[in-house]
């Protein structure tokens, strides 16, 4: 009796094992995705963002040598036997290319200093430490300047603050302590509240439009609702880049938008509506709508009419029974549309890069400058980790906030 | 005195219930009102483009001077535009395909009893609905141009399949009439995939013992096994 029933109980374990280790077996083609498509490049991205490989790599003796200077007065002339020894070294172009490039965004000039000192290479194969240093400076006036080898040591770790730190416009002085960059060479922490702002700005609009449009339509029978979401979808389904060409025959100076205003005699000078932040926040309202319309539609069309109407019979007026009973109960639509307006806003490119001005880039404009243009990875990956984090902690807020509030309404 | 088909959304004016104040007409207007200015607002920019493509200027703007097919007639005859088309038609099908499957296996995970599986998905699909689209973009083209080694040194997840930054190379059976054989052995594999998944069942109904795994997974071993014995066959004769 007392066997068969631990019997028992060891078997309904083995089969529980089994199943358990079935369970994660199927889960394992879902986890090898999400990994190979999701973690692996948004944590290598994040990774070099700090990592500063270029220089480590190309001169390793002289970052060593470099080791324990004072950063003021003129480098060891190790540093320079050093430098050629690791110059020689580097073989490929492509790898004396990348140094050049790096060195080049640390200090200005670096670009021809190491190209043309890499091309002259072997400088006469000087003997020792003092003729490597009359050697370089000779061939090159600007190797005497321990600005350019303040920017080597300074890069000489494999690993960097400084691409984060310059996204969030702080810097590291050359004493190590960090400092705010002054105003005038500050630019992301502006970029960042400018691509928020226009975000927050958009979001807002598209509900303001977006919720009576939708209430309407929830309010429709089947076969008209049916209609009118078609001709919400239309534009939806327009390629965005056709609706902002679209938008441009509309908002230039003598396009519709501005003749019908002076036909109405409302302005008698065309208003300036394109190439600005006008023109960026129209397209992308008119972009976002849908996505906003969509998902309150969805959430109206299952809130029972009922409520509304017994508020009104039970003596409130219609503007506070729809505050007060319609309005809670759409909140999820709201929460939901306004996150997806917002989240989609803040990436976006193309609208604001063929709709505004220079001033109206929002934080992608830089990322794409920084990876095509630049060729800056580290201060791409940079930039993106920061909006990642700035989108991560918003979000976090907000299931806070929409938790919060759920449960009141 | 409204002229009602001008408006349809107008047109059926309600009898107002008799509590309705003047208010609560004006509202009832308003909301209307209001929802078709957004609807234009929607679709204007639809509207004035579309003219715009039978135009003979080469410029974005009205009036139109004159109308013509010539930009029609560049889509389709130029080379550039006609394989744009082919991408586009390539890319969609294959993104839809893709989507719909991924999309409807994660979910199902998303209420299923298994922690791990529900956890997995609901990640996945609240990391990707939240991490704004240009981070992903820029993800992917990081990964594609940093991360994939170099054509000289690809990497080999099987024999003959080569993924490296050109892209993913991978051998093409190249078609003879020899290989007829195989697709008529998958179609009698399958065949007889199926006669013994219905066997299956017929034992089920008589003995109630059920193997699903089993069956098909023998099933699966029946559908590979007839073509290559299909294609043994004639090797020894």
């Amino acid at each position: 009796m007392q066997a068969g029933g631990t019997d028992l109980i060891r078997q309904l374990r083995r089969a529980e094992r089994r199943s358990k280790v079935r369970a994660f077996a199927l889960t394992l083609p879902l986890l090898t995705f999400l990994l190979v498509f999701f973690l692996v490049p948004l944590a290598s991205l994040l990774v070099r963002a700090v990592e500063n490989p270029e220089v480590a790599d190309a001169l390793p003796a002289t970052g060593r040598a470099l080791s324990g200077w004072d950063r003021v007065t003129a480098p060891p002339d190790a540093a320079y036997a050093a430098l050629l020894q690791d110059l020689a070294a580097i073989g490929e172009t492509d790898r004396a290319g990348a140094l050049a490039r790096r060195l080049n965004s640390e200090m200005p000039g670096s670009r021809s200093l190491v190209m043309s000192t890499y091309r002259a290479l072997p400088l006469g194969q000087p003997a020792g430490p003092q003729q490597a240093r009359a050697a370089l400076v000779e061939h090159d006036a600007r190797w005497a300047d321990p600005a350019y080898w303040h920017a080597i040591e300074k890069n000489s770790s494999r690993w960097t603050p400084d691409y984060l730190l310059t996204a969030i416009d702080l810097r590291r002085t050359a004493d190590g302590s960090i400092e705010r960059v002054p105003d005038e060479n500050a630019a992301f922490s502006s970029i960042l509240l400018r691509t928020f702002g226009i975000s927050a700005l958009v979001t807002a609009i598209a509900l303001l439009l977006g919720y009576p449009l939708a209430y309407w339509l929830s309010t429709l029978n089947e076969r008209r609702a049916n209609l009118m979401l078609i001709l919400v979808l239309l534009p939806f389904w327009t390629s965005v880049l056709v609706r902002i060409a679209a938008w441009i025959v509309l908002l230039q100076n003598n396009g519709l938008i501005n003749r019908l205003l002076q036909f109405l005699g409302l302005t008698d000078t065309p208003l300036p509506l394109l190439f600005n932040r006008t023109g960026v926040i129209i397209a992308m309202v008119h972009i976002l709508l849908p996505f906003m319309i969509l998902p309150l539609y969805s959430v109206m069309k299952s809130v029972p009419p009922n409520y509304l109407r017994a508020a009104v019979s039970l003596g409130s007026a219609p503007l506070a029974a729809f505050f007060r009973v319609y309005l809670p109960q759409t909140y999820p639509g709201v929460a939901a549309g306004g996150l997806l307006v917002f989240i989609t806003c803040i990436g976006y490119y193309v609208t604001p890069a063929l709709l505004g001005g220079a001033g109206d880039q929002m934080l992608s404009y830089y990322v794409a400058q920084y990876t095509n243009v630049e060729v800056n990875w580290g201060m791409a990956c940079a930039l993106g980790g920061v909006l990642l984090s700035a989108t991560l902690i918003l979000y976090t807020l907000y299931r806070k906030a929409s938790k919060a509030e759920l449960s009141l309404g | 005195m409204s002229k009602p088909s001008a408006f349809a959304a107008f047109s059926l004016l309600p009898a107002f219930p008799a509590y309705y104040t003047a208010f609560d007409k004006l509202g009832w207007l308003g909301l209307r009102l209001g929802a078709l200015l957004v609807l234009a607002f929607l679709l204007l920019p639809i509207v004035a483009i579309v003219p715009l493509s039978f135009s003979s200027s080469s410029f974005l703007a009205y009036p139109i001077e004159g109308w013509s097919l010539q930009w029609y007639d560049n889509l389709f005859s130029s080379e550039e535009w006609s394989r744009a088309t082919r991408n586009s038609f390539i890319v969609a099908p294959l993104a839809t395909v893709l989507a719909t499957v991924l999309g409807t296996l994660i979910g199902i995970g998303r209420l299923s009893n298994n922690m791990l599986v529900r956890g997995l998905c609901t990640v996945h699909v609240e990391v990707t609905r939240n991490v704004p689209l240009l981070l992903q973009l820029f993800m992917w083209y990081f990964a594609m141009t940093e991360l994939l080694p170099t054509i000289e040194d690809p990497f080999k997840p099987l024999a003959s399949v080569f993924l490296s930054k050109n892209g993913l190379q991978y051998p093409l059976p190249e078609w003879s009439t020899g290989h007829w054989g195989t697709v008529i052995g998958l179609i009698a594999g399958a065949v007889a995939w199926r006669f013994w998944a219905r066997r299956a069942i017929r034992q089920f109904e008589i003995t109630g013992q059920y193997h699903p795994a089993r069956t098909h997974l023998i099933g699966l071993g029946i559908l590979l096994a007839v073509p290559a014995i299909a294609l043994w066959l004639p090797s020894i004769t």
